[in-house]
């Protein structure tokens, strides 16, 4: 398949099942929101050493939240609930409880939940206060600057891990600009995050190593200082390829993101990029196959 | 709208109990086994076609008419479904109730919503005493649920609340908050004396008040977010709700100093 000259491979991206939890932060100002959502997202971008993958999903209305002010939802995904469990109470507890003026929400509702607030709670030292709505509860825990607000438990539910796309290009200028810009449009998807730096990551793995102690090692079939060494997957003109991983909340979102991501590549950087892969380990590993050609049919 | 409409036949001369008539305990009977349920009335026990003329189908819920309030524990125990019932009615309404609705367009007396585990009671007019409270000799007020009152409140509302929450927009008498646990007590009225008298936890809200009781000592003020957060999960119980917390701005009082002093009396204006 070829799209305005890009050529889109006939291969899939093999993601893997997750559980994934979507917290609301509000807070007085844009700046303490972003503040506390960069830093409970930070250090997240791959679960091989991260423990979690976390991103900024997307910002919500006041008129949406649950105290009326600004807010933002975050994903934060792991491999098993007892993980993402251990992640959402060290990550809310040391980024969203000292953040000034913020407070934190479930954004999720399913039957399986974790401790959020009842966890953290703790920390009001018997100064704590709940309240009980019907079925909602909050804590109310002092701090410094007055009291932080988070909700009692949090749902989570299934995730897919791993969606990705390759992006293959003549010069790393062009590349790192498409990347950009796919980016920037996967963005505007809900349901899904791009957990690497900026979105985009350049040192895309292979499962395994020569190194026994390492899970995980880097993809030289796509090095490009490589090519004549290793058993390549570049022709030789191309010199620089960039991923995007995607994990999301359902497949049809990871796919939609996938395709706005590779339209734009196809339309607008058709000059420099040369074709779209997508990293898979043969089908072996995860049960989510998105194949690049049935999604940009 | 389908409902099983009672209505009073005559002026009752002694106090009846109807706990026994509740949607989740009728579902599956017949209007003539309704029609044959027996109720106490003073030393004799009838049936209770006797005191009400009974038609349709429990199809939304039961529908009271007539002048109630020598009718007590109406919804006790209930557990799902809904009631309304237009006009006055007696003590004890919705006693231990665990879930649905009661509605009463009227008044109601002593003891409505004791020990209240869950489920919304709306009062359209005035209530008596001991509003959500405990019931006589038990240790626990009300431990769940909401009750809307759109009139006044006698004495002792949320005697020994431990959960929930009571909104009354009229006035409350003595006393208010008095034992109180936990819970949520939101008076947009005047209120009586000895407002959180040995309360150890839990929150009273008051419009306007200037507190000087020695019981209690004065916080300052803060921004209680939490208020939004409650105003925005109780819009979704009824519409009554909103807008009442348009400050959060405001005044702390924390008392019983005599007890643990955990309780808190906030002040909107």
């Amino acid at each position: 398949m070829i799209i305005n000259g890009i050529k889109i491979e006939n291969t899939f991206a093999e993601a893997f099942p997750m559980k994934v939890v979507r917290l609301i932060i509000t807070a007085d100002s844009k700046y303490w929101l972003k503040q506390a959502a960069n830093n409970v997202t930070g250090f997240a971008t791959s679960v091989i050493a991260c423990g979690c993958e976390a991103g900024v999903e997307k910002e919500i209305k006041s008129s949406k939240t649950p105290d009326g002010r600004s807010g933002i939802a975050v994903l934060l995904f792991a491999m098993d609930s007892k993980g993402l469990a251990k992640q959402v109470l060290r990550r809310v507890g040391q980024c969203i409880l000292t953040s000034p003026t913020t407070a934190c929400f479930s954004g999720l509702e399913s039957n399986e939940k974790i401790n959020l607030g009842s966890a953290i709670r703790f920390f009001g030292d018997g100064f704590q206060v709940s309240k009980k709505i019907n079925d909602k509860k909050i804590w109310r825990i002092p701090v410094m600057e007055g009291e932080f607000v988070i909700e009692d438990k949090t749902s989570i539910t299934n995730g897919i891990g791993g969606g990705n796309i390759l992006i293959i290009g003549n010069s790393n200028g062009e590349v790192l600009k498409s990347a950009e810009a796919a980016v920037k449009e996967m963005k505007k998807v809900n349901n899904i995050i791009l957990p690497f730096p900026g979105g985009i990551v350049r040192s895309g793995s292979k499962v395994g190593s020569k190194y026994k102690s390492l899970i995980a090692s880097t993809n030289d079939a796509y090095c490009p200082t490589l090519k004549g060494i290793t058993k390549t997957k570049l022709s030789k003109s191309n010199e620089s390829v960039l991923e995007i991983v995607i994990d999301g909340i359902n497949e049809k979102d990871i796919s939609l993101a996938m395709k706005k991501g590779i339209n734009i590549i196809c339309k607008k950087f058709n000059k420099g990029i040369k074709s779209i892969s997508a990293g898979n380990y043969g089908g072996k590993l995860g049960p989510h196959h998105f194949h690049l050609r049935d999604i940009m049919k | 709208m389908s409902y099983l409409v009672l209505k009073l036949k005559k002026k009752l001369k002694f106090r009846i109990n109807l706990g026994l008539l509740t949607p989740d305990k009728i579902i599956n009977k017949e209007i003539s086994t309704i029609k044959s349920l027996k109720i106490t009335y003073g030393k004799e026990k009838k049936e209770i076609s006797n005191f009400f003329s009974i038609s349709g189908k429990l199809k939304n819920g039961i529908l009271l008419k007539g002048n109630l309030n020598k009718c007590d524990f109406i919804g006790d125990n209930m557990k799902d479904g809904k009631i309304i019932i237009k006009g006055d009615v007696g003590d004890y309404l919705g006693n231990q109730m665990k879930g649905g609705k009661i509605t009463v367009y009227g008044s109601s007396s002593n003891y409505t919503g004791a020990s209240l585990k869950n489920g919304e009671i709306l009062i359209t007019k005035n209530t008596g005493d001991f509003l959500g409270s405990s019931i006589q000799g038990e240790k626990l007020g009300m431990s769940g649920g909401v009750i809307i009152v759109k009139g006044n409140a006698g004495h002792r509302v949320g005697f020994k609340m431990r959960s929930g929450v009571v909104y009354i927009k009229g006035n409350a008498k003595d006393f208010i908050g008095c034992q109180m646990i936990a819970g949520t007590i939101i008076i947009k009225g005047k209120i009586g004396f000895n407002v959180g008298l040995l309360m150890k936890r839990g929150t009273i809200i008051l419009e306007k008040q200037k507190l000087s009781a020695p019981y209690l000592n004065y916080n300052g003020k803060n921004n209680y977010i939490f208020l939004k957060v409650i105003q925005s999960y109780l819009e979704k119980i009824s519409d009554e709700f909103k807008y009442i917390f348009p400050n959060t701005y405001i005044k702390k009082y924390l008392g019983d100093i005599n007890c643990k002093g955990m309780g808190e009396i906030l002040i909107l204006k």
